[in-house]
């Protein structure tokens, strides 16, 4: 059993008992539909890659299922300038995990630790530091990945080197999921402990979460 | 806008430190760090930096655990804690049962899949040099591995996928060659390497009169498999040291995971290392390819009454289970705040996923399909 496949289950059993709840809403997800994609990703992972040229492939539960989550994301944002945030965290995530591969020690017993988790890592940090937001911290953990792949696979066919590229091939097993999945886990969980730790226990009485969002607690309540 | 390109600025710049910081450590991990006993002779040599808790099954079984490592002298220091206990057989039935009861009916259900995460790795005397843009001369090798396999019965799939370049990423990329080859539910999923410490002497062997290179296991401690792929490593070290003593250099037990989690038979072989003849590590795979058809395949053990259930796997899966959920119940206090509010979550939650058979409906919390 994989680290992926771990975290893959945690989450199911988290948003089973219902504790990932908030995660999930910020997601613009229900329990059902968040349930759904975890399916959709485990299930997905097993069938054959999808071949868009002789040599780059998507595997549906590893890459399109979570970009398309993604898209959904970045198209729902309220606002450019969310959109924008979200895209620019991608994008600094994306250099960052290019340069990490790069940089880190390449031998796994010399890893620190699990470098999949710690590409996520980077996206969440990234997203929350930009916007404290959790969906950008999804959005940036999946695209970071898939566009750091990229430009690794760009660099190599410039060279000549005609080396296949299948966007998260390992299905639910792959960097690109893991790297989703820990950057949203590491947001809410660092977001949540820092806001508790200004807020405290008090209640913000004049507004109220909902659908994903704060609102104005409406007079009749 | 000037806040938000404020944060740009600092995360990049944040960014581009974390690896300005890992550059001198990473100088240090290409290195060759020697292990010494406690007495201070030297047990061996190891291509990249050996940490505390590394474990090391030596040509005569004896196991070594690393205490203490010294960057500057780039020397372990590893405590003998006498000899190996002999592969457990209870283990390693449980292990090889499921390929056994595929085999034994016919010979073209037998599989072992291949493939070979640094895919530049090669050898300095028959490629020219040790590391080649594109497919290395380890592909030389893991073709003759295959093809010694197929005199023996085994069919083998080899994935020639390339994995490059030789970085951090690349067993993210292999991931996904493994998990593709994993689909046709092989009996043994193996990775196959070369070594990088420059002394070529510690690979070079004999076998049968003919000069071959060692064969060094590497199994993956920081892997939820590594007890299963230990046995398995265990048991082609014994079978090969009956069979073609001198032929398992050793069993190298390091940090990471090397996708072995994938598969309880998986496991990373390196034939000789980049100083090596390639010929000689050529030659090697004729052995080895004998050790693990005896090994999957021959023998007098009888799959029959193996439930085939690694208890090892089933022991760490619940140990990551339990972690998971323990994380998963300090995180929910920290959400809710109070133990009130965590029950009246989970409740709720509960209630909404089985449509009200479990738990209660929470009065406040403004659920809406």
């Amino acid at each position: 059993m994989s680290i992926g496949l771990i975290l893959l289950v945690v989450t199911s059993l988290l948003i089973l008992f219902g504790v990932a709840q908030r995660v999930l809403d910020r997601l613009r997800l229900t329990d059902r539909g968040a349930l759904l994609f975890a399916a959709l990703i485990f299930i997905g992972g097993l069938l054959p890659d999808i071949p868009l040229s002789p040599r780059l492939s998507v595997n549906i539960g590893g890459a399109l299922v979570p970009l398309g989550l993604c898209a959904y994301l970045i198209v729902k944002a309220d606002t450019g300038r969310e959109k924008a945030r979200a895209l620019i965290a991608a994008a600094l995530t994306g250099a960052a995990v290019y340069a990490l591969g790069r940089l880190l020690p390449e031998e796994p017993e010399q890893a620190f630790m699990n470098y999949n988790v710690l590409y996520g890592l980077a996206g969440g940090v990234i997203a929350y530091v930009l916007g404290r937001s959790r969906r950008a911290a999804f959005v940036a953990g999946i695209l970071g990945s898939v566009l750091a792949d990229a430009a690794s696979a760009l660099a190599l066919w410039r060279a000549g080197v005609d080396q296949p590229l299948s966007l998260g091939g390992a299905g639910a097993l792959d960097a690109t999921v893991i790297a989703g999945l820990s950057a949203v886990l590491l947001a809410e969980f660092v977001g949540e402990a820092l806001e508790r730790a200004v807020r405290g226990r008090r209640r913000d009485r004049r507004r109220v979460f909902e659908g994903g969002e704060f609102r104005e607690r409406s007079k009749s309540k | 806008m000037s806040v938000m390109k404020k944060w740009v600025l600092a995360t990049a710049l944040a960014l581009a430190l974390i690896p300005a910081a890992l550059a001198e450590e990473a100088e240090i991990d290409e290195a060759v760090y020697t292990m010494v006993a406690l007495d201070g002779t030297p047990v061996m040599s190891h291509a990249g930096r050996i940490y505390p808790g590394d474990e090391y099954i030596a040509s005569d079984n004896k196991l070594y655990v690393v205490t203490e490592v010294d960057d500057a002298a780039r020397q372990a220091l590893a405590q003998c804690l006498g000899e190996e206990p002999a592969y457990d057989p209870e283990a390693a039935r449980a292990v090889f049962a499921p390929a056994r009861a595929e085999s034994g009916k016919a010979e073209d259900k037998k599989l072992i899949a291949l493939y070979s995460t640094h895919s530049d790795e090669s050898y300095e005397k028959g490629d020219g040099t040790a590391s080649k843009e594109g497919s290395g001369g380890i592909y030389d090798v893991d073709e003759a591995l295959k093809a010694e396999l197929e005199k023996l019965g085994v069919r083998v799939t080899l994935d020639t996928t390339t994995h490059l370049p030789h970085d951090a990423r690349a067993y993210s990329r292999s991931r996904r060659t493994a998990e593709e080859l994993m689909k046709l539910r092989p009996d043994a999923l193996l990775d196959i390497h070369r070594d990088g410490i420059p002394d070529e002497a510690e690979y070079e062997t004999k076998v049968d009169g003919q000069e071959t290179s060692k064969v060094r296991l590497l199994v993956g401690r920081s892997n939820p498999n590594a007890s299963v792929n230990r046995e398995f490593a265990k048991q082609l070290k014994a079978v090969a040291d009956e069979k073609y003593e001198g032929l398992v250099k050793d069993i190298f037990i390091g940090k990471g995971d090397y996708n072995q989690e994938i598969s309880p038979r998986s496991l990373l072989l390196e034939f000789g290392t980049h100083t090596t003849d390639k010929e000689q590590a050529k030659s090697a795979t004729k052995y080895m390819a004998d050790v693990l058809n005896t090994v999957l395949y021959g023998g007098s053990a009888s799959a029959e009454g193996a439930a085939g259930s690694d208890k090892g796997a089933g022991r760490a899966i619940g140990l990551l289970i339990a972690v998971a959920a323990l994380g998963g119940l300090i995180y929910a206090l920290v959400s809710t705040g109070t133990l009130k509010n965590l029950g009246a979550k989970l409740s709720g939650g509960a209630s909404e996923l089985t449509g009200g058979l479990l738990g209660r409906e929470n009065e406040d919390d403004g659920d809406e399909e």
